[in-house]
């Protein structure tokens, strides 16, 4: 006969494989909680980092919108809901002429309904690339060409490449660059020539020819940069006073409140992953706690045929080990299969600025996650065993008698 | 003397309102190639005195002399090698693990303590020599009453034990099955081996050179 080894692993898979019943749902219950704390970390995190990012992505002092759209520029700018509306484009001459702003560009929204790339309506928005102050300056990470009439640049959720073409009201646009992910709508969003726009309204007849005659400069919002000295209040509140018909909204007000609406959003969220911590290593413990003590005639029965308890505490700590291993490893693979392929989903699940934090902290989310989940079985197996060491064996051999 | 008992006494739940005197003020001298029986009825003691000798249970009075050493005066290493080499141990019931094969389950305590070697070789030889060598490869849970004890007997004879101490070896198994047992207690003492058997089947206590009856915790005359 040809017989193995009796090792620690041998004795250690022996019990995995003969209790296949037992290891199988403590796989299952591990993976469950690795999956859970995974991903509750992970979307915590992204939150925390859409929030984060997203008040540096505006890049303008003031915006300025027709009276009552502030939601619609919330929608387009969080939510990539798109929105299309308008204001008199002479605001945009009148804004440059008042005091305290330094710089002015408009730009134009149009809701596609359609498009080739896209299972969604997308947000166009076409900037004007000469005075324009606030695309540009996240664009020249990715390109520093000029921006021709039939260029678009499309945002990093977009299903498009450079090189490729998309269709838009049956005109067919080229893909110069995408961009790098924001956590906001900008990441659904496609980037044109303010006056390809503009044609791209007219040809698909969403406005009358009779309106279009008389407004070949629309425009959706008004993207003011503030001097130096500006109070951008005063700058607000003579702007509307010019253009009564105008909402001039201040950024940082406006991203405040936004920012303070999603922080309260994104503490009950942080609050839950730290309970869902909490309750996945009280449980886990539990069980493992409870799934030892199930077996303390066996360790007596060992302990009687000469075992030191230290290597039960091996063979127990090799076990647990394994099974909990295996358990984290499903657990976040099945998370990583839903949250990356699907974080399109997700951001539009939740409307709220969702940028997934850099590889390098996921991976720490990862780590954190697989060492947590990891470390409770062996944990629990040697509190046990150190436990076991109080009892003498005589009343665990007596166990379940 | 390979085994001394001086005036042992094990007290359950000392101090508290259900106090119980299992053993007590036991004294008891084995040598080598003794066939000792302890003899009494279920809860006289006998199995506590057992555990206490196989150091498994401390004595709450006394002192257990194995091999002139003080077994309970040793740290846990010492007492876990003299359980694993000195004294083959066969508990109640089967005691078998249920994850391993019988082969596995007999040459276990040759793995628990580090030797050279797989054991294999004496397991088979053991398991031949209890009529199981067909048996080698099957679970616990595939094994008859008879045949769990037998596998539970060789395993306790792994390490080649100075002594072997059996608690009712034969109280799950056929009439011919025990009387197998009992020679095969009988062949291991003349071969130099103390060997010490608790039973309530008086049937079996011819096989003994020695026998002890219990009562109520007290050993009485030889």
């Amino acid at each position: 006969m040809n017989h193995k080894k009796l090792t620690v692993f041998t004795l250690a898979f022996e019990n995995i494989k003969r209790n296949r019943f037992r290891s199988v749902w403590l796989v299952i219950l591990v993976a469950v909680f690795a999956f859970a704390i995974f991903c509750g970390t992970v979307l915590t995190g992204s939150l925390d980092n859409g929030i984060k990012t997203m008040a540096g992505r505006v890049g303008a002092d003031l915006m300025v919108v027709a009276q009552g759209y502030e939601v619609d520029l919330e929608d387009t700018l969080l939510r990539s809901e798109p929105s299309t509306f308008y204001l008199d484009g002479e605001v945009l001459e009148g804004v440059r002429g008042i005091a305290g702003v330094e710089e002015a560009s408009s730009q134009l929204f149009i809701a596609s309904l359609d498009a080739d790339c896209c299972t969604v309506p997308v947000q166009l928005i076409g900037y004007d690339p000469e005075s324009d102050f606030t695309i540009k300056n996240w664009l020249v990470n990715v390109w520093d060409g000029a921006l021709g009439q039939d260029d678009i640049v499309v945002g990093s959720l977009i299903l498009a490449e450079p090189g490729d073409q998309l269709v838009f009201f049956n005109k067919v646009y080229n893909v110069v660059a995408k961009l790098d992910d924001t956590g906001m709508g900008f990441d659904s969003s496609i980037f044109m020539n303010r006056h390809a726009a503009q044609v791209m309204i007219a040809d698909s007849g969403r406005l009358s020819a009779d309106e279009l005659k008389h407004r070949d400069d629309l425009t959706s919002a008004v993207m003011v940069k503030l001097s130096k000295d500006a109070d951008a209040q005063e700058v607000a509140a003579a702007i509307q006073a010019e253009y009564p018909q105008t909402d001039a909204v201040v950024s940082s007000d406006f991203m405040r409140d936004i920012a303070s609406r999603l922080t309260d959003i994104s503490k009950l969220t942080i609050g839950i992953t730290v309970l869902l911590w909490v309750v996945a290593v009280m449980v886990l413990f539990f069980v493992f706690s409870i799934v030892m003590d199930s077996r303390k005639k066996e360790l007596g029965l060992l302990i009687a045929l000469g075992a030191t308890r230290k290597k039960l505490a091996r063979i127990m700590l090799l076990e647990s080990f394994v099974i909990t291993l295996l358990g984290a490893i499903c657990g976040i693979f099945a998370a990583c299969l839903i949250l990356f392929p699907f974080q399109t989903l997700i951001a539009g699940m939740l409307e709220l600025p969702y940028l997934l934090p850099s590889a390098q902290v996921i991976f720490a989310y990862m780590m954190l996650s697989l060492g947590v989940t990891v470390a409770i079985g062996p944990i629990s197996s040697l509190s046990f065993i150190r436990k076991l060491s109080k009892t003498d064996v005589y009343s665990l051999i007596k166990e379940n008698d | 003397m390979l085994l001394n008992v001086e005036s042992v006494s094990h007290i359950y739940n000392e101090g508290k309102p259900n106090r119980c005197v299992a053993v007590n003020n036991v004294s008891l001298q084995v040598g080598e190639k003794d066939f000792l029986c302890l003899t009494g009825k279920s809860g006289c003691g006998k199995s506590t005195l057992f555990h206490m000798i196989c150091g498994l249970l401390p004595p709450t009075k006394g002192k257990i002399l194995f091999q002139d050493n003080d077994i309970w005066r040793q740290d846990e290493a010492q007492l876990a090698l003299m359980r694993n080499a000195q004294i083959g141990y066969i508990q109640q019931g089967s005691g078998l693990l249920a994850n391993y094969t019988a082969f596995d389950n007999v040459r276990l305590p040759f793995f628990l303590h580090k030797r050279e070697g797989d054991g294999a070789e004496r397991a088979a030889m053991l398991l031949e020599r209890v009529g199981l060598a067909n048996k080698a490869e099957n679970y616990p849970a595939e094994l008859s009453g008879g045949e769990q004890k037998r596998v539970a007997i060789v395993r306790a004879l792994m390490n080649d034990p100075v002594m072997l101490v059996a608690d009712e070896p034969t109280a799950d198994i056929d009439e011919e099955s025990t009387h197998e047992v009992m020679r095969f207690f009988s062949e291991l003492a003349q071969e130099g081996m103390a060997v010490l058997v608790a039973t309530h089947d008086m049937d079996i206590l011819s096989y003994a050179n020695r026998v002890f009856k219990m009562k109520a915790g007290e050993i009485g005359e030889e």
